[in-house]
């Protein structure tokens, strides 16, 4: 199965920003309360788990006894597949060099591996007790799927661990995240594919759920999407579907954030995520997805698409650029009102609840990192997390941190490790640090020209550390154990 | 300075203490231990807040809330918790639950739901649409829940604490402020379609009616409009000269800018929650309408000290800048900042008496909230009514009715004090 290789672009996290650091910059990361286990055996392991995936270890001979379990992102099955225990080289050898142990797995599956991931990443731990020794403590952290995967082995697994980073995480879990796809699927689909009675939007093959041909599906979505980018009437149904599954305004970090009101450069970043990005997680990947649950997990019965575009962000461009078609907006949502739903197989959407719903009952400090325009899993993901964790009465143990840019896990290694270092913080000490964005801009910006840099098409790039504060706006498809 | 006003309640000598205590119904006191109920975690006690942190009243929510925030805190690091009779490691630390609510009643029900078998009361829960969504399992549930809402309607609720005095009561000084100036107003009102709108229809009718003015236009929105011309082409095309506006901050805004676009011009004359500092603008980008609100616009709200006034008899001002400037620098001066800090009084007195009389249960804090009378507030604002009956929690209905001015720190200046009769006659217990 062939990926778009603008997905591949923007979930291999930070693999170009690799250049190596000449010195390493002053920072000073905390030695845990206890060192490492005394005779501990350095160096570096691969190999496989009894469950069957690849892992990779490294431990420095200065190891402080702090090991970090890294969970990678989503791949999709037919792909390359390596164990990797960090997300970019220029992060992983920050660490070793200041003494902290890595480890991360392949997974024993591929796609929405959550199943297998919290089995073969527990493995992990147990592998690195055995060749290297028994750390002091353990902290989890993972890009995207990795972040899901991280939130959710400290929710199962709180024992194992003193600490979490998840990092652009599907925060939002399992049912809330497909849900909000699904709605994006399918207005674009009930407002553009009937209007057309020949070409690509005309495509009664387009499947939302039960996908038969993932890849021929994809493809289908992809060009319905670029096919109504070409008028008024389409880009302003367009902007309706982006605003309902919260697609950003904002697409590359390569070209500048769109002005507040400058609403026909935002449709045009949306339509990016979804032609590029969503097209073919919701139309081809949700094949896997329905694959492992057995059957479709998602559903928008009963959903009220005015209600969700009253509380979007986005309703202001939609409003203007319906106006600028001519089109009614109400006219369109009331035939989203009347349009056929789509029901959810119980035993499907059960499977896509155990992996994984948050219940927000954290035991141990979490620190989350999102950047402000991800529209592969948006931010108001964390705005679900937050509020699920503030139910649970469990808010002191949540800090989320929030990076100003486009893209998905578009951090820079600078800003990893002073997010990592805050939380390193709050472990040493049992209080938060003072997490105010310019505090850590700065910090972040004091580690060096090697490590404020970013992969821009393939090339490295400088950029500048952006944390800053960010209110989230509500995630449009609320899904947790306190309500339902 | 109309401070003084709030000298005849304030015989304030230390605040820090004078703030946690409440004119003392007497209460005898056993010194077995204290009984604690859901909510209270070892020596936590947990207090949700149902607010809207995000959609168009977050404007009000979050600095709201960002009071509470501050006045818990200076109650944790500074009094050592709640318990001021107890040795320090015995008092009781407050923590505080905050959900977002969306300004929704759906969505705040969803979340008192959440979050009501966790915590040991709700010290916020703004809005009165959204209280009222809760009120029968606030009632079922036994929580004592802090409105962050000046509806009439909670002096007669067993478990709801009032904030000070209600919307009625601000329309009806408004509108005898206007007869003492022997001003004969046309009056219209805008009004957001719900039980707050309704309130200021009450306060309309009642004191226009008293003092017979005319009512000549009335005009509702959704909470979800955004387009406001149709009422104010209703306003002005009635001839309303004086116009109650029971709004929020956003649709008052878009009033606004809608009047001052059709050039029309009367006397503006909003609820509380009708405004918001930032409605003029931060002072490197004032907002346009800053001439027409000064000209036109006048807010009503609880008497009380200004910002800007930290003298004798706001004391309690001065500490909640002290405490502003050490747990909040980001925040700027906000009306809506010293709504949610003397709110936070207010429960604080509530707590203090509880584990004076050893009962953190739900019903301890019913009877504790019955047994303090009022709380002084350090001149912030008058005191506060509690009480075990609805007359006692009506307590003070005064006023205060400022003009717009950017040279005030929260963008307000003081026009006068109103405490009337009109105010006071209204019907608010059965």
């Amino acid at each position: 199965m062939l990926v778009h290789k603008a997905l591949f672009a923007l979930m291999v996290v930070l693999a170009a920003a690799c250049s190596s650091p000449s010195a390493l910059p002053p920072i000073a990361t905390q030695a845990p309360p206890s060192g490492p286990p005394a005779g501990f055996t350095a160096g570096s392991y691969e190999g496989t788990t009894p469950g069957g995936a690849a892992y990779k270890i490294e431990a420095p001979t200065s190891w402080n006894g702090t090991l970090l379990l890294y969970s990678h992102g989503y791949r999709a099955e037919g792909t390359a597949n390596p164990a990797i225990d960090a997300g970019d080289a220029t992060t992983a050898k920050y660490l070793l060099d200041h003494g902290f142990a890595l480890a991360g797995t392949s997974y024993s599956s591929m796609g929405w591996a959550l199943e297998q991931a919290f089995k073969d990443q527990i493995d992990a731990l147990e592998v690195f007790a055995q060749k290297v020794g028994k750390p002091s403590r353990t902290i989890a952290w993972g890009h995207s799927l990795g972040g899901i995967i991280t939130a959710g082995l400290v929710q199962l697994r709180p024992e194992r661990f003193a600490g979490a980073l998840p990092m652009c995480g599907v925060l939002a879990g399992g049912i809330g995240a497909w849900d909000a796809a699904l709605d994006g699927e399918f207005v674009a689909t009930t407002l553009l594919a009937p209007a057309a009675t020949s070409g690509p939007l005309r495509s009664p093959s387009i499947q939302l759920v039960k996908i038969s041909d993932p890849t021929a599906n994809g493809a289908a979505a992809k060009a319905m999407y670029a096919e109504a980018q070409k008028t008024p009437a389409g880009r302003a149904r367009l902007s309706l579907a982006a605003a309902l599954s919260a697609e950003p305004g904002w697409f590359s970090i390569a070209t500048a954030e769109p002005a507040a009101a400058d609403f026909v450069s935002q449709q045009v970043n949306q339509e990016l995520w979804q032609e590029q990005v969503s097209a073919p997680f919701a139309f081809n990947f949700r094949a896997e997805l329905e694959k492992r649950a057995g059957g479709n997990p998602s559903t928008n019965v009963g959903v009220d698409y005015a209600r969700l575009l009253d509380a979007s962000p986005w309703k202001a461009e939609v409003t203007a650029l319906y106006q600028a078609a001519g089109l009614s907006v109400q006219d369109d949502l009331g035939a989203l009102a009347r349009a056929p739903r789509i029901s959810a197989d119980a035993s499907a959407r059960d499977y896509l609840k155990r992996f994984i719903t948050f219940d927000g009952n954290l035991k141990i400090p979490v620190l989350t990192l999102h950047t402000s325009s991800d529209g592969l899993v948006p931010v108001e993901g964390e705005y679900a997390y937050g509020q699920t964790v503030a139910r649970a009465t469990r808010s002191t143990l949540l800090r989320q941190l929030y990076v100003r840019r486009a893209g998905h896990c578009a951090f820079t290694p600078a800003e990893t490790v002073t997010a990592l270092d805050a939380l390193i913080k709050r472990l040493d000490t049992g209080a938060w640090p003072d997490l105010a964005p310019a505090g850590l801009t700065s910090s972040a910006q004091q580690l060096g020209a090697d490590y404020n840099v970013f992969s821009v098409g393939g090339k490295v790039v400088p950029v500048g550390a952006a944390f800053f504060k960010f209110d989230p706006a509500p995630f449009p498809r609320m899904f947790d154990a306190y309500v339902h | 300075m109309h401070a003084r006003r709030a000298l005849a309640l304030a015989t304030v000598a230390l605040l820090s203490i004078a703030a946690c205590r409440g004119a003392d119904t007497p209460v005898a006191a056993t010194q077995g231990p204290i009984k604690t109920g859901v909510g209270v975690e070892g020596q936590t006690i947990k207090l949700a807040e149902l607010t809207p942190l995000t959609g168009s009243v977050a404007l009000i929510g979050k600095p709201l809330t960002r009071g509470h925030e501050v006045y818990f805190q200076y109650v944790n690091d500074v009094l050592g918790g709640v318990g001021q009779k107890l040795p320090k490691e015995q008092r009781f630390k407050v923590e505080l639950v905050t959900l977002d609510t969306q300004y929704l009643p759906d969505v705040h029900v969803q979340q008192y739901n959440a979050v009501k078998d966790k915590v040991a009361a709700v010290a916020q829960s703004l809005g009165t649409p959204q209280t009222k969504a809760i009120l029968n399992q606030i009632r079922e549930d036994k929580m004592l829940t802090g409105a962050a809402s000046l509806s009439a309607d909670w002096f007669k609720e067993k478990y709801v604490v009032p904030n000070g005095a209600p919307y009625i009561a601000q329309v009806a000084n408004a509108i005898q402020y206007l007869k003492d100036k022997n001003v004969n107003p046309k009056l219209g009102i805008i009004y957001q379609d719900d039980d707050y709108g309704a309130e200021g229809i009450s306060g309309i009718e009642y004191a226009a009616k008293a003092v017979g003015f005319t009512i000549v236009a009335r005009a509702s929105y959704k909470t979800t409009d955004t387009e406001f011309t149709a009422q104010v082409n209703t306003m002005k095309q009635a001839g309303a000269d004086h116009v109650i506006l029971t709004t929020t901050p956003t649709p008052t805004g878009r009033i606004l800018g809608a009047a001052a676009a059709l050039s029309y011009a009367p006397r503006w004359i909003g609820n509380s929650p009708s405004w918001i500092g930032a409605l003029v603008g931060t002072p490197d980008k004032p907002s346009p309408l800053v001439p027409y609100m000064s000209q036109n616009l006048w807010v009503v709200t609880d008497q009380g000290c200004g910002w800007a006034d930290t003298g004798k008899g706001c004391e309690g001002s001065k500490l909640m800048q002290d405490n502003l400037a050490k747990y909040a620098k980001d925040q700027a001066p906000d009306y809506y900042f010293s709504f949610g800090y003397v709110q936070a009084m207010g429960i604080h007195a509530i707590l203090e008496k509880a584990v004076e009389m050893r009962d953190l249960t739900r019903d301890g804090l019913q009877k504790a909230f019955e047994a303090v009378s009022t709380v002084d507030t350090g001149g912030l604002r008058l005191a506060l009514g509690f009480g075990a009956n609805c007359q006692a929690k009506v307590g003070v209905t005064g006023s205060t009715i400022w003009k717009v001015d950017t040279k005030e720190p929260i963008a307000l200046a003081n026009v006068a004090n109103v405490d009337s009769k009109l105010a006071k006659d209204y019907k608010y217990c059965p």
